[in-house]
């Protein structure tokens, strides 16, 4: 094994269901259920278990809808589980939300950290006083971060003028700012063109390298490029695999195209039941 | 008919959020309340302020928390500004309806879900408290006229300043002119408390269509020879303020095909 | 990176209030920036302010042009009472404005981002957003305050204090108040009413609590203690007996009801369930 064996995410179980309102078909039936409400359980995670290691990087891929922001919010202590349970460096994420909060570091795609209309700088040494990060690790972590992901140029501007992918790449080295031992990216690569993505693709490996552990959710089997050890398919809530890429490409016996057919087939019989 | 269909899309809409109008029904109540103590001890040793009775002030500051939903439902207009900024505006205009009869119809079945729900039960419970006299079928008749027109006018302006909001490029600020408007419109206080000079002021701008009249024909403080007069007046505003935004907004329509937006 | 480092569980809480405290400034400082990002609307939105607290006031002198007593008071206790409470929500307004936003952010998910930084939820949102189109009433607040007390012949160096301690503690109510209504959020996704309920509630601070009904009375003293930003401490100048001693107690009265809006949207938080998935 090229990881260090202790687990740093256990989910045992995991289920989280929401409940939802429903309005009605037709006026008659809103105003009865404007009076008299009723509610439809939705599973959004129904009973998913795993084991991630530390500097593990695993793809989290499911489509639309199918439990990945769910989990994520999960393993980040933002939302409790109804069943079930999950550690996050030994600690229950929701529980010991702050000491979890330290170590964890959380990117979800098209939803920015940037202070809109501050100059990149800004959101930086704000983020720096958030996480109490010492000067001189600081001053660091900002150099190797400007380094890698060539955002020094960006550093003055105004971060509402930034192009999707100078926002990106500075939001990911917001992610990365206070040195977390896991991160989870919710959709990084979402509208960006390939150039960037091969960015995003280089920068996490290098992260990897560091020891890093990756949790990448995206309902792009793409994405599987930039996070290569290991495959998650998620499905209504249900883990349908949980292996390496290879084993998925063996699976499906070829190439990217093929994978994307295996994918569709397990969904397919999923559905099927 | 399309635009109904709006409206009634939007009428529909309130249904869906249960708590919400809770929390509504209580505000409505609870500043009808109060008024209600508030005029009471305004008027311990006195019978008459500004000319007005208790009864009087009473009866305008009442139905005026009643139709206060109904008012208010066309500030969603003040949006169009934004949209214009985001690009969202785009897809109005790719749309065969006009945007300002669109706005229109889909802030009056807001305020349609407003009156039935909240201010009619407020309307009826005040009655049956003996709270609230209910006047004449004649005067309640020319009331819903005139508040049908104080919605036209108080929308047109609020479109007027979201087109507004479009060619100063924020929206900021509008929110504060609508502060001022609010007392000019007598909403805070039936303009008889008004200094003579701010009086003659209010009487000469459109603001009192939008609020003034029609709570004065319910309440009577309006006589029965100022009843017709006060309805021109409102009806001339509204045909000017609908004709005013219209134009602006087909004028800020121009500028943005022109310039690309 | 080896193995697991033993994570530092438990800050104390004293230790965790000065970290709080110092990155405030840091905040104030992001805040302030950020408003001055655009110079035109930021004038513009001070102009607005300006006009927005004429017509305050236009609205104030019009109502007491007319009216010179309300009940039992006179026309300048009736103008102190008006001026604490617009000073409160002036206060309030500045500084934690925010609240008001909880129902956006839960809808946009944004929730989400403060859940996963090491620092208190409520904290983050309300520094995170800094009001500043609200100077021109706290202005006529201050204005009404001061000539108030002026004609009523109070104008003590010790009742300007109170006075201003007076409008912190009761813009802590406000606070309280409009976290439990925004708080709702959490199990609600749209809060426009209950915002407006929060708001409408200030309104019973603006006149003396005694025009209303025992009922009333009882529920802005008890329940939505509004009259604790305005009524009471104006009893401390005003009053006398134990209406002046209930007045003194309003800060601690502040500090009880935020304490019980802290808890509340911390319940609420927890019952939050996550917009979309």
């Amino acid at each position: 094994m090229p990881y260090d064996a202790s687990p740093v995410i256990v989910a045992s179980n995991l289920s989280r269901y929401f409940r939802v309102r429903l309005d009605g078909e037709n006026l008659k039936d809103r105003i009865k259920r404007f009076i008299k409400p009723q509610y439809r359980v939705v599973k959004a995670l129904d009973g998913v278990s795993f084991s991630i290691s530390q500097g593990e990087s695993v793809g989290y891929i499911g489509l639309n809808g199918a439990g990945k922001s769910t989990t994520i919010k999960l393993l980040c202590g933002v939302l409790v589980p109804t069943a079930g349970t999950v550690t996050v460096n030994g600690l229950e994420p929701y529980r010991h939300r702050t000491a979890t909060a330290r170590r964890i570091g959380l990117m979800m795609g098209q939803r920015t950290q940037l202070l809109w209309d501050l100059p990149v700088h800004e959101s930086f040494n704000l983020l720096g006083k958030i996480y109490d990060i010492k000067p001189d690790v600081f001053k660091a972590n900002v150099k190797r971060l400007q380094d890698v992901l060539d955002i020094g140029p960006l550093w003055h501007t105004p971060a509402r003028m930034l192009s999707l992918g100078q926002k990106t790449r500075c939001d990911l080295a917001l992610t990365f700012l206070h040195d977390p031992s896991v991160v989870f990216l919710d959709e990084p690569t979402i509208g960006l063109d390939v150039l960037a993505r091969e960015r995003i693709r280089d920068f996490i490996n290098e992260e990897k390298r560091r020891g890093v552990t990756i949790f990448l959710a995206s309902h792009d089997l793409d994405d599987l490029e930039i996070v290569a050890d290991r495959v998650m398919l998620i499905h209504h809530g249900k883990l349908l695999f949980d292996g390496t890429q290879d084993q998925l490409r063996q699976l499906a016996g070829g190439p990217l195209v093929n994978l994307e057919e295996t994918v569709k087939r397990f969904y397919r019989e999923a559905e099927l039941g | 008919m399309k635009y109904l269909m709006y409206a009634r899309s939007e009428f529909i809409r309130g249904f869906r959020y249960r708590a919400n109008y809770w929390a509504t029904v209580i505000s409505a109540v609870a500043l009808a309340v109060i008024q209600w103590y508030l005029w009471h001890a305004a008027y311990t040793d006195k019978d008459l302020i500004a000319g007005l009775s208790l009864d009087q002030v009473l009866a305008y500051t009442l139905i005026g928390r009643v139709a206060a939903g109904f008012l208010t439902a066309p500030t969603a207009a003040l949006r169009i500004g934004s949209r214009v900024r985001t690009g969202a505006i785009v897809h109005d205009m790719v749309k065969p309806v006009d945007l300002h009869t669109q706005l229109l119809w889909q802030g009056l079945g807001r305020a349609g879900f407003s009156f039935v729900a909240t201010g009619l039960p407020l309307l009826l419970a005040m009655a049956a408290l003996g709270v609230l006299e209910i006047p004449s079928p004649g005067r309640l008749l020319l009331f819903l006229i005139s508040l049908l027109m104080a919605y036209v006018t108080m929308f047109s302006t609020s479109f007027l300043s979201g087109v507004f909001t479009f060619y100063t490029k924020t929206a900021v600020g509008v929110d504060y002119v609508y502060t001022v408007v609010s007392l000019l419109s007598g909403e805070f206080l039936p303009l008889e408390f008004f200094p003579a000079w701010l009086r003659t002021a209010a009487d000469y701008l459109p603001f009192k269509s939008m609020h003034y009249i029609p709570m004065a024909i319910w309440s009577g403080i309006a006589g029965p020879g100022e009843v017709v007069p006060s309805l021109i007046s409102q009806c001339l505003w509204t045909l000017g303020m609908v004709a005013v935004s219209k134009m602006a907004w087909s004028g800020a329509l121009k500028s943005l095909t022109v310039q690309g937006g | 990176m080896g193995g697991m480092r033993e994570p530092k569980l438990q800050e104390s809480r004293l230790s965790s209030i000065w970290r709080h405290a110092r990155l405030y400034y840091w905040y104030l400082r992001a805040n302030w920036l950020s408003l001055w990002a655009y110079p035109v609307p930021f004038i513009m939105m001070n102009v607005a302010g300006i006009v927005y607290a004429l017509g305050s006031v236009a609205a104030v002198w019009v109502l007491f042009s007319k009216i010179h007593a309300i009940g039992d008071w006179t026309l300048p206790e009736v103008m102190l009472i008006y001026g604490l409470s617009i000073f409160s929500r002036s206060l309030f307004h500045l500084f934690w404005i925010e609240l008001m936003n909880t129902s956006a952010m839960v809808k946009a998910g944004d929730i989400d981002r403060l859940l996963v930084r090491p620092l208190n939820p409520m904290y983050q949102l309300v520094a995170g957003y800094l009001d500043n189109d609200d100077w021109g009433e706290l202005l006529t607040a201050v204005a009404l305050v001061w000539t108030s007390l002026g004609m009523l012949g109070h104008r003590t160096v010790a009742n300007v204090f109170w006075c201003l301690l007076a409008s912190v503690s009761g813009s802590l109510i406000f606070a309280s108040i409009h976290a439990v209504c925004n708080g709702m959020a959490f199990f609600t996704v749209e809060t426009g009413g209950f915002s407006q309920l929060a708001w409408t509630t200030d309104e019973f601070s603006r006149y003396p609590a005694d025009i209303y009904g025992k009922g009333v009375r009882a529920l802005i003293t008890w329940v939505i203690p509004v009259a604790f930003a305005s009524f009471y401490p104006a009893q401390v100048i005003l009053g006398e007996g134990r209406l002046r001693l209930i007045g003194l107690l309003s800060p601690v009265a502040a500090i009880l009801s935020f304490a019980f809006a802290y808890w509340f949207w911390g319940k609420a938080m927890d019952k939050y369930q996550g917009v979309g998935n």
